[in-house]
């Protein structure tokens, strides 16, 4: 960062008067080093050059009164009107450069940068437990851990512990499931934040068998009660039972980004220590007064390491079970960090090729202007002036080009939002704020200034000078000016290169995912959820009898061709990780651990209406109820884990732990693997249970989720399927109602919204780049039409002419792809994480991506070649 | 008390500023800590009271630097004329402050203004 703003400071100073040059320069540089070394931040080294580079600016323009200034303004803007062309290619450059830029800004802002919406939000830490052997990095904390961490530890303040939910509220009239939290009373005072209405509930209500209590979120108190005042006190239906509504909570309140619209008390009882292997809940906690990140971590540490010795009871070990530590933004945002920087780099280097495209056309109308400038120079004009000149007019180039920007900015984030991943963390914080126009304004004026400043170091006195002598209407280039603008095409192509190997690569990468195949067909299948709660369904013959019904009833309805029901749906659900014991294994070092990451209660046609695979054995039939022998089925992964070389067939498991003397199931069938951890990770183990006995796990599931096939348009089932639910009980809420191939969808949303982003900027990338090869070529063939005419005149064929044309930009290009290979070879291997099943040196992108860019180097440098080749010698010479 | 020399406008920032010498900061980024002042403010500043006489300025001692390990740094200090200047910079600040004080004035105290 320190040589990115030295190099700036290097840049502007060009604007310092000559004579002081040399010492401001040095004097910033040698204050950015120290600033740098004390440990600032990179918006504040960046807010320092911008002070610079309005010092610097006030250097060059001292002495230049209001009216000067004024004048000087108006002067530009003239002269940008009389070139309509110019201004507007000029304007819509910045402005989609300058857009795009401030759209990502405000995504990374309010994602990354900001800090979370909570009283001195730093202050706050989540906890977390893990089971390295098991390979779980996040794993949830048992509440005895739970107590005895906030009875030990001095580090904290307060410590909440929570775990998401889904809850059914509303009664008879208007069901509804909404996501909730089931959370101790400590947690709100954690997270410190005040209710909206009324209260949070207390350490009293949140004791096990008190009254039911509820505190409700902003957004589910608008929608569903109308935001009306006086819902508290009142009493609402929450999974089935008669809850007072205590308090409603400020909008936009959340944790750990789960949005949460409900908030139920935990209920926990602190005199039960037993259930230490009982893995729910997250913590959150605020740190004590002179804690801090470092001090909690190592007090944390030193816990765990003296747990065993300390509480003699439970399973926390550092190497097998230890509790882990991270800030609770971190933990909220520290995922998408990458992706977003990514793109905030993409955008960056389309910023930069349209700053390049606009220096160019700059610094051709500079030379369009080369006697004129001349002539004032003559008059009388010092260098200084016209270098003020030519900054005012980039910076009011870029100004404009802000203002669009700024506007294109507002209207893409719309698009981005509606567009964007539901798992995109803070989405609502997201917003143009102070921060982002400040940050707009910044990178308009640099861009201004760079532009601006690019074209006048041309405009020498002695190039000047040459202008006058030579007298023509035209004036060829310098060196010089020739060499700068071969580099600003060199460094479009390799800028764009980039962009279009690292979009190429996420693409492919997206292809590789979407190819994935979730062990089911999503095609023809519509799914929805059904939540039964203990009130009306207390027992196992209610459920499974509504469970019946509600199967019968669809497959009634006309175009269905099958129905099922499984209590956790594919292919992204939450972990189960459950301890499961295997008959006839040793348990040892170096045996797989006795434990089974899904769970999966299934009906009778599961297998054949997801179009599952049974790979051995055979699938469950109706006569595997509760009279029947215990049976499961088991998936390939976790045959493979658990009975490599032999068949599973027959063997037992128990699923109510190790050690439990519960009846053993019998292994009848293995099936292929269904993903159920996302698309981009293996399948994991699965255990499947027929619903009708799934009373040996300790009841039927509450949650059951439904699948209807057809072969036509599955959203047409939708009516078919509220009606059948509410014809069974009026009162039961009918949640997740899509298709399947969208559940699918959204388990690579996050993938799609990288990816066509990247490649809407390598398009755009790719656009302007080409647009910029096109102007210099065309410049430089308008320059050359005296000796090209010359040359034709002379009896040079045509064919030849343009060749000579087409090889002059073709070899600008080459450089540029070169180069840009080089950039992207050491640049993609930032995309590593991203990428699923490519590497990130894919050869077949690394050819692609040349080869393409080479094809609009080509069409750039044709047309101008082309007309190279339709010069009229006649009337070349003849302008003489 | 001998009146300065030159004239230069005494605004809040050049007040800041001039005090911070006095203090004894010598460096540009010093004085944007210690003031709280943007670099766009210091800088121009600066130049203007050293064209003014008020403060001079010279790069550090080349040897300094290179044990640091680090680039040159321009070095400030008040002249003569520069310490009357500081000493009315002082009072000004002063004036300024006992508004901010005084109860009378709107309640603006340090500690009543966190509402």
């Amino acid at each position: 960062m320190r040589a990115l703003i030295s190099l700036w400071v290097h840049v502007m100073s060009v604007l310092v008067p000559s004579d002081e040059r040399a010492r401001w320069r040095d004097e910033w540089i040698a204050d950015v080093e120290a600033i740098d070394s004390q440990g600032a931040g990179a918006g504040q080294l960046v807010s320092l050059a911008l002070g610079m580079t309005w010092a610097s600016m006030t250097f060059r323009f001292e002495g230049v009164g209001m009216d000067g200034w004024t004048k000087e303004v108006v002067q530009a803007i003239r002269g940008l009107l009389r070139r309509p062309g110019f201004t507007i290619v000029a304007v819509l450059t910045l402005g989609l450069g300058i857009g795009a830029n401030s759209a990502i800004f405000s995504v990374v802002n309010g994602v990354i940068l900001e800090p979370l919406q909570y009283p001195e939000s730093e202050e706050l830490v989540m906890l977390t437990s893990a089971f390295p052997t098991l390979g779980f990095a996040k794993f949830w904390i048992s509440p005895p851990e739970y107590m005895e961490v906030s009875e030990r530890m001095r580090s904290f303040a307060t410590i909440g512990a929570f775990r998401q939910t889904q809850t059914s509220i509303g009664g008879d009239d208007r069901p509804e499931r909404v996501t909730s939290a089931i959370a101790s009373s400590t947690l709100f005072d954690a997270l410190g934040v005040r209710p909206h209405l009324g209260r949070y509930y207390t350490v009293e209500e949140d004791q096990p068998g008190a009254s039911p209590v509820v505190v409700l979120s902003h957004e589910l108190w608008t929608r569903s009660f109308g935001a009306d005042r006086g819902i508290l006190g009142r009493s609402i239906e929450v999974n089935g039972a008669t809850t007072t509504v205590v308090g409603v909570m400020p909008e936009g309140f959340d944790v750990d980004d789960s949005k949460i619209e409900l908030w139920r008390p935990l209920g926990l009882d602190w005199t039960n220590r037993t259930n230490h292997g009982s893995h729910y809940l997250y913590l959150v906690a605020r740190l004590a007064p002179g804690a801090t990140l470092e001090t909690a971590s190592q007090e944390l540490a030193t816990f765990v390491e003296r747990w065993p010795t300390d509480v003699q009871a439970g399973h926390i070990t550092a190497q097998n079970h230890p509790l882990n530590m991270i800030g609770l933004q971190e933990e909220v945002v520290g995922e998408v960090r990458p992706a977003l920087l990514i793109l905030l780099g993409a955008v960056g280097f389309v910023l930069l090729i349209a700053c390049a495209n606009v220096a160019n056309l700059l610094l051709a109308r500079a030379e369009d202007r080369h006697k004129e400038v001349a002539v004032r120079v003559a008059m009388g004009a010092g260098h200084g002036r016209l270098l003020r000149q030519f900054l005012t007019e980039g910076v009011v180039l870029s100004v404009a080009g802000g203002a669009l920007g700024v506007g294109l900015a507002s209207l893409s984030l719309k698009l981005l939002k509606a567009a964007s991943p539901g798992d995109l963390p803070r989405l609502a914080e997201i917003h143009l704020d102070g921060t982002v126009l400040l940050f707009t304004t910044g990178i308009a004026l640099a861009t201004g200034v760079i532009f601006g400043l690019a074209p006048a170091r041309h405009v020498t006195a002695r190039g000047l000078a040459t202008a006058l002598r030579e007298g023509g209407t035209r004036t060829t280039s310098s060196p010089g000016q020739r060499r700068l603008r071969s580099l600003l095409v060199i460094s479009e192509t390799a800028l764009a290169l980039i962009l279009a190997v690292g979009a190429g690569l996420m693409v492919r990468s997206f292809g590789a995912l979407t190819a994935v195949e979730p062990g089911f067909e999503p095609e023809g299948l519509l799914t929805f959820q059904v939540f039964l709660p203990s009130s009306g369904y207390p027992d196992v013959g209610a459920r499974l009898a509504f469970q019946d019904r509600i199967l019968e009833q669809l497959s009634a309805q006309p175009g269905v061709s099958g129905v099922a029901a499984m209590s956790g749906l594919p292919p992204m659900r939450p972990l189960n990780a459950n301890d499961t014991q295997f008959e006839g294994i040793e348990q040892t070092q170096n045996s797989p651990p006795q434990n089974v990451d899904f769970y999966q209660t299934v009906t009778t046609t599961y297998l054949e209406t997801m179009q599952i695979e049974i790979v051995e054995g055979r699938g469950f039939t109706a006569s595997d109820d509760a009279g029947g022998v215990p049976v499961v089925l088991v998936n390939e992964s976790l045959a493979r884990r658990f009975y490599p070389g032999e068949s599973a067939i027959g063997r037992r498991v128990n699923p109510s732990g190790i050690g439990a003397d519960t009846p053993f199931l019998e292994i009848v069938g293995v099936v292929a693997d269904v993903k159920q951890a996302g698309l981009d990770v293996p399948a994991g183990t699965e255990l499947y249970f027929h619903y009708t006995q799934s009373s040996l796990l300790g009841g039927v599931p509450q949650t059951m989720n439904f699948v209807v096939a057809t072969s036509g348009d599955p959203t047409s089932l939708a009516a078919a399927a509220r009606n059948a639910a509410a014809s069974i009980d009026r009162s039961l809420p009918v949640a997740g109602l899509q298709p399947m191939t969208d559940v699918v969808g959204d388990a690579v949303a996050r993938a799609r919204f990288l990816t066509t982003l990247l490649a809407v900027f390598a398009g755009l990338a790719l656009v302007l780049a080409a647009v910029g090869t096109y102007g210099v070529m065309s410049y430089a063939v308008a320059q050359r039409a005296r000796e090209l005419g010359i040359r034709m005149a002379m009896g040079a064929p045509a064919g030849g002419v343009q060749r000579m044309v087409l090889g002059q930009g073709l070899r600008m290009a080459a450089v540029g792809l070169v180069i840009g290979l080089a950039g992207a070879w050491g640049l993609t291997g930032m995309l590593e994480s991203m990428l699923f099943n490519i590497d990130a040196r894919d050869l077949t992108t690394f050819v692609a991506g040349p080869i393409l860019l080479a094809l609009v180097a080509i069409v750039a440098c044709w047309i101008p070649a082309r007309r190279a080749t339709r010069v009229d010698p006649v009337t070349v010479l003849r302008e003489e | 008390m001998v009146e300065p020399m030159s004239t230069i406008r005494m605004t809040q920032a050049t007040a800041l500023i001039l005090r911070a010498l006095a203090t004894g900061y010598r460096h540009g980024f010093e004085i944007m800590e210690v003031s709280g002042l943007p670099s766009g403010t210091v800088y121009p500043v600066l130049r203007r009271l050293e064209r003014e006489l008020v403060a001079e300025s010279d790069w550090e001692a080349e040897e300094t630097a290179r044990e640091a390990g680090r680039p040159r740094r321009r070095v400030y200090r008040l002249t003569e004329s520069g310490q009357l200047w500081a000493e009315r910079a002082r009072q000004r600040l002063a004036d300024a402050s006992r508004l901010m004080a005084d109860p009378t004035l709107g309640g603006l105290t340090p500690s009543g203004a966190d509402g």
